[in-house]
């Protein structure tokens, strides 16, 4: 899908759908088999454990205390999916793109610019996660467990350093608010198709949709 | 004790760097431009990435350490004094090394980043190791604390030093010169005679090469003192 436009909305459309049920989660996931097949944007092997291990024992917990784990863990595994299909391969300029082109030139630049800065903070933060490991294996000095508070810890100051850094490129360019941009989208009928099978999801699960919500 | 690089390539999409050859004892510098793959052959001699092909093989080391650009990836502890303790030191010796006395209780962010790699240079150097990898030591260092550092490389070396770095004013004394360029790692031999051949020397170098004073090493004072010994 290369309209950017199309992809939010589809995104927004597929997410509702796997969240609210299994049978959405399942409808949504064949949605993937078949139209995100060139641009899965997979994450890898090691960030992909530590979210699914994440949602994994999440579920584990679920399940422990009565609740539906299993359905937990495909409902939110088919959302992960989605997400990494729809931002893996970094979507700062499409989201640039599509805000701008919904809000204007003031707040869709600011939106837009914001949103491409996060996401260009989320591409970085898989480089950062596994230097910090390298470098706090290498100290030698405490175990997997406890290594994960100073992990956490100076991978958010990496973030907050960077970010401090681009506040103040952005401010010494003369950014104060608002800007100029021309939005420019591409799209193949595919991107139709896509997209249509999304809403037609959603309106199959609009039963359980409105009930959930 | 040496390090030996076996046809080693690394690589990843468009870019590869092809490496062989042995690091044996003393300091080795390698240099090459900025994205030369100078930071991945580091991790890649410190085992903490897979080359593509071709096999690394540590002779003879037993304990080593890679100290990485940038600090914070290094930083685990809260507080100094909890940093510097989480690298099996005590505080106030490295505090004052580090030039931060009385700073012990600050937290470890709060440091600048000069101050946080001074203080991570302090540590690193004060660990005994066969074998040290140093990636880019001088960045966001002032020139005092470069000749600082440069000073304490020289004289606490562990047998096995490599300092990678694209630094083109303030160098420490080297013995082996190594060069990355066009996607190949170069071993350019021992110091002064590699100085001839190595093609991103620093200007000062450059200048006093062309002039045709050859130093005996690679800082501006060995530099200083071949021109002088040229014009007596």
């Amino acid at each position: 899908m290369q309209d950017g436009r199309l992809r939010i909305f589809s995104t927004f459309l597929l997410s509702c759908a796997a969240f609210t049920s299994v049978t959405g989660a399942v409808l949504v996931f064949i949605w993937w088999i078949i139209f995100a097949r060139d641009r899965r944007n997979l994450p890898r092997r090691r960030t992909a454990a530590f979210i699914f291990g994440t949602l994994a024992l999440v579920a584990l917990f679920t399940t422990i205390v009565g609740g539906d784990g299993a359905g937990y863990f495909l409902r939110l595994s088919v959302v992960m999916l989605i997400a990494f299909w729809a931002f893996g391969g970094g979507a700062g300029e499409e989201l640039f793109d599509v805000a701008v082109w919904a809000f204007g030139d003031k707040w869709g630049f600011d939106i837009g610019l914001t949103a491409d800065m996060a996401l260009g903070s989320l591409a970085r933060i898989e480089d950062d996660i596994l230097l910090t490991r390298q470098a706090i294996t290498m100290k030698g000095t405490q175990g997997p467990v406890r290594a994960l508070v100073p992990l956490g810890v100076s991978v958010l100051m990496v973030q907050i350093r960077r970010a401090g850094c681009q506040a103040k490129t952005l401010a010494v360019r003369g950014y104060h608010s608002g800007g100029t941009y021309v939005p420019r989208f591409n799209r193949g009928k595919e991107d139709f198709v896509a997209f249509f099978f999304s809403i037609l999801i959603i309106f199959a699960l609009l039963g359980s949709f409105v009930s959930y919500l | 004790m040496q390090l030996v690089l076996e046809e080693v390539i690394l690589s990843r999409k468009n870019w590869s760097l092809r490496a062989h050859g042995t690091f044996t004892e003393g300091i080795h510098l390698i240099t090459g431009r900025v994205g030369s793959g100078k930071s991945s052959l580091a991790l890649a001699l410190a085992g903490l990435l897979e080359p593509s092909s071709g096999s690394i093989v540590l002779q003879g080391i037993h304990r080593h350490t890679l100290s990485m650009q940038f600090p914070e990836y290094h930083t685990t502890g809260h507080l100094v004094r909890e940093e510097i303790r989480s690298w099996g030191l005590e505080p106030e010796r490295i505090c004052m090394e580090a030039g931060l006395q009385g700073r012990e209780r600050e937290r470890s962010f709060a440091l600048s980043r000069g101050e946080l790699k001074r203080l991570h240079m302090s540590c690193i150097l004060a660990g005994t190791r066969d074998l040290l990898i140093l990636d880019e030591p001088f960045s966001t260092l002032d020139p005092e604390w470069k000749h600082r550092l440069c000073r304490k490389i020289s004289s606490h070396h562990p047998p096995l030093t490599l300092i990678f770095t694209h630094e083109q004013a303030v160098l420490p004394r080297v013995d082996y010169l190594w060069e990355i360029r066009e996607g190949s790692l170069h071993a350019l031999g021992k110091v002064p005679e590699a100085i001839l051949s190595w093609k991103g020397a620093p200007r000062y170098i450059e200048e006093a090469v062309r002039r045709g004073a050859l130093p005996d090493n690679i800082t501006i004072e060995d530099t200083e003192e071949a021109l002088c010994r040229m014009e007596d």
